[in-house]
């Protein structure tokens, strides 16, 4: 026996001077990377798969059906004064969502619905006493 | 003993070579083994998803178009009164023209029509996935389309049934106990006489009972005058269990409406249409569990009892839905879960 | 000298197969764990599930008055106590509170696992058109809740002079109130 054991720096010295065993955490570090990137890849992948999904989230249709909604059951009850001061107040709303709505008067029961936000601009005239008001522009046909 | 130690030396190495090695290994094949089943799973249910999405949109925002193949010029939004006819396209939806939302019943009726005609049973999806484009060439999806009440959630399911005790909605095969995607919406029904499972005017003084099955879709009671503003007036609604061989018969009070202890009838503040679903269908949970702890046994007749005094009612009870509005206005509406699963297979 | 050598060597080996073995796990763990990769897509679409499950929620509660009296106002005895309409007449300014049927009928609408916030917005004519706005149901929400809307038109008659709205009114307008409801998963 030559000694009982090796002074702290020796020790250390030997460790690093054993390099073979490398080979595996080099190995390991291309699988990793191998990995992440597929992943990175498959991710925008999917993302294009679901754009009909992430079109919702951006296209307002159940506020403009709302606003649609209220424009046939409630102008009714009210004069033109009321009419314009609704109209007044749903703009006012909507503007702190940054959001710019208008019912610009055409004549009387029409209006042209205005929708307008840094993701959609939608315009619609709207027929208030027309049954047609329901109906998608342009896709309709006959009344049956 | 150089030479020994040596050996010895290479022995030791070797070995532990072997454990590194395997160490490694062995997380390295479990990586591999589950990396690509992970990103199966996401990809298929997220294509999938999409398609139920599709579907629900389809059917309950959209009216549905047709055309005459013979006659382009003829077509419009009301297939149901045409596919059946020669030289039709179609594709169904069933929302009202114009409001999203909204199911046309008559479309309700001709989907279903159509759906046996084009596949012998509802449970053949074979022309839902043809209509609504679930057949692809890499892809084969199966759909179940159903109505519930509002009740369900979705670990817990009850359909939305009729007066004669069927389904009002269930299309496609059963849903099977594996990854399935499934969309859920709220509709609005119209008050059909057959989705409303009792509606009654209840006149001044009586004690109604009305045999129902529960969970409840919706309950509505509609206070709308009295005979005699100078006497008591009260509502008292029960849910009353009944074992039918033994007897044996538990109630409990689930809603109490006016005051029994005065002289006199507040009928401005009575006045008004009141929803009973939760109380109702709370109650019934309740009761349930005092029968079977006393009596041992399980009931198999399920009441409500309606007490009125002094009062003109109206009392309704769907087993389809939320009851919502008066049910004579034609704002009125019962509100059902419409949920589609699409899964692959 | 030799004997510790080699023990020490061994350990070295173990060691960078237990580095190894780790690195990979990590990276993975990581990766799936992240927001880079899966995270964003899987929160989007519980958005799109969660926020037009909203929509419609508002829509089927949203009971207009077609035949409407405006006479014969207050109507609140001819609007069924589960609607919005209902909800925000009978809104008391001392302590406003949505009434329990309502509640009921949310609260059967969307699953017990989803967790809500309510919350009313209007313009107040008369204090030159500020907005104001109320809380109904005070949750706090997490970062991945969706908002959804929905505008209810209140006539004058409707409302008494105990009501949040009362003094919003200028004479013989309607009032646009914004309800505003944000929804999340617990």
């Amino acid at each position: 026996m030559v000694k009982k054991s090796l002074r702290k720096g020796e020790r250390k010295r030997e460790l690093r001077n054993d390099e073979s065993g490398q080979v595996l955490i080099l190995f390991s570090l291309i699988v990793a990377t191998l990995i992440a990137s597929l992943a990175i890849l498959h991710a925008q992948n999917l993302i294009a798969g679901v754009e009909s999904s992430r079109a919702f989230l951006s296209f307002p249709k159940d506020d403009i059906r709302n606003l649609k909604v209220i424009a046939r059951l409630d102008f009714q009850h009210l004069d033109c004064d009321a009419e314009e001061k609704l109209i007044d107040q749903i703009k006012l709303l909507y503007a702190s969502k940054g959001t710019y709505v208008d019912f610009e008067t055409i004549s009387s029961h029409h209006y042209q619905l205005v929708y307008s936000n840094s993701e959609v601009y939608f315009t619609e005239s709207l027929y208030v006493e027309d049954e047609d008001i329901w109906l998608p522009s342009g896709g309709g046909g006959g009344a049956s | 003993m150089k030479v020994k130690e040596k050996r010895i030396d290479e022995g030791r190495l070797s070995l532990d070579m072997l454990i590194g090695l395997s160490i490694f290994l062995f997380a390295f094949i479990f990586i591999g083994q589950f990396l690509p089943s992970v990103f199966a799973d996401a990809r298929s249910e997220i294509s999938v998803f999409a398609e139920a999405y599709k579907v629900s949109v389809l059917l309950t925002e959209d009216p549905g178009r047709w055309i005459n193949r013979a006659n382009t010029s003829e077509k419009g939004f009301h297939w149901e009164s045409e596919w059946y006819k020669d030289n039709i396209s179609f594709r169904p939806g069933l929302a009202r023209v114009g409001r999203a939302g909204f199911i046309s019943l008559n479309k309700l009726m001709e989907f279903k029509n159509a759906t046996l005609h084009y596949g012998g049973s509802y449970a053949n999806d074979t022309w839902i996935r043809d209509v609504f484009g679930l057949d692809s060439p890499s892809n084969s999806y199966h759909v179940n389309i159903s109505l519930l009440i509002p009740y369900s959630t979705s670990y817990n399911q009850y359909y939305s049934r009729n007066n004669s005790g069927q389904n009002v909605l269930t299309i496609g095969p059963p849903i099977p106990n594996k990854k399935v995607s499934r969309y859920e919406r709220l509709v609005n029904l119209p008050v059909y006489s057959d989705f409303i499972q009792h509606y009654a005017n209840l006149p001044n003084n009586v004690n109604y009972r009305i045999n129902s099955t529960f969970p409840l879709g919706g309950a509505l009671l509609i206070v709308r005058n009295t005979s005699n503003i100078h006497a008591q007036c009260w509502v008292e609604v029960r849910v009353n269990l009944t074992n039918t061989t033994s007897l044996n018969s538990t109630y409990e009070t689930v809603y109490e409406l006016g005051d029994r202890v005065g002289s006199t009838c507040d009928i401005t503040n009575l006045t008004g249409i009141y929803p009973l679903t939760r109380e109702l269908n709370e109650g019934y949970e309740e009761v349930y569990e005092n029968f079977t702890q006393t009596y041992n046994e399980l009931p198999d007749n399920q009441s409500v009892v309606v007490r009125i005094k002094n009062l003109n009612c109206t009392f309704a009870l769907s087993n389809v839905g939320e009851i919502i509005g008066d049910l004579s206005s034609n704002e009125a509406r019962i509100v059902s879960k419409l949920v589609v699963t699409v899964w692959e297979g | 000298m030799i004997r510790v050598m080699s023990d020490e060597k061994g350990q070295a080996f173990t060691l960078e197969g237990i580095t190894a073995a780790l690195l990979i796990l990590i990276v993975t763990y990581t990766l799936f764990e992240s927001s880079v990769v899966v995270s964003p897509i899987w929160s989007e679409y519980g958005d799109i599930q969660l926020k037009q499950l909203g929509y419609d929620v508002l829509r089927s509660l949203d009971v207009h008055r077609t035949n409407m009296n405006l006479s014969a106002c207050p109507d609140t005895q001819n609007i069924t106590r589960n609607s919005l309409q209902y909800m925000l007449i009978q809104l008391n300014t001392s302590n406003p509170q949505p009434n329990q049927e309502f509640l009921n009928a949310l609260d059967m609408m969307l699953d017990p696992s989803i967790k809500k916030r309510l919350e009313v917005y209007w313009v107040n004519q008369s204090n030159n058109n500020t907005i104001e706005h109320l809380v109904l149901i005070n949750n706090t929400p997490i970062p991945d809740a969706v908002g959804v809307s929905r505008i209810i038109v209140l006539y004058p008659c409707d409302v008494t002079s105990s009501s949040p709205f009362y003094g919003s009114f200028t004479n013989d307008t309607a009032l646009a109130v914004e309800v505003r409801m944000i929804l999340w998963h617990v």
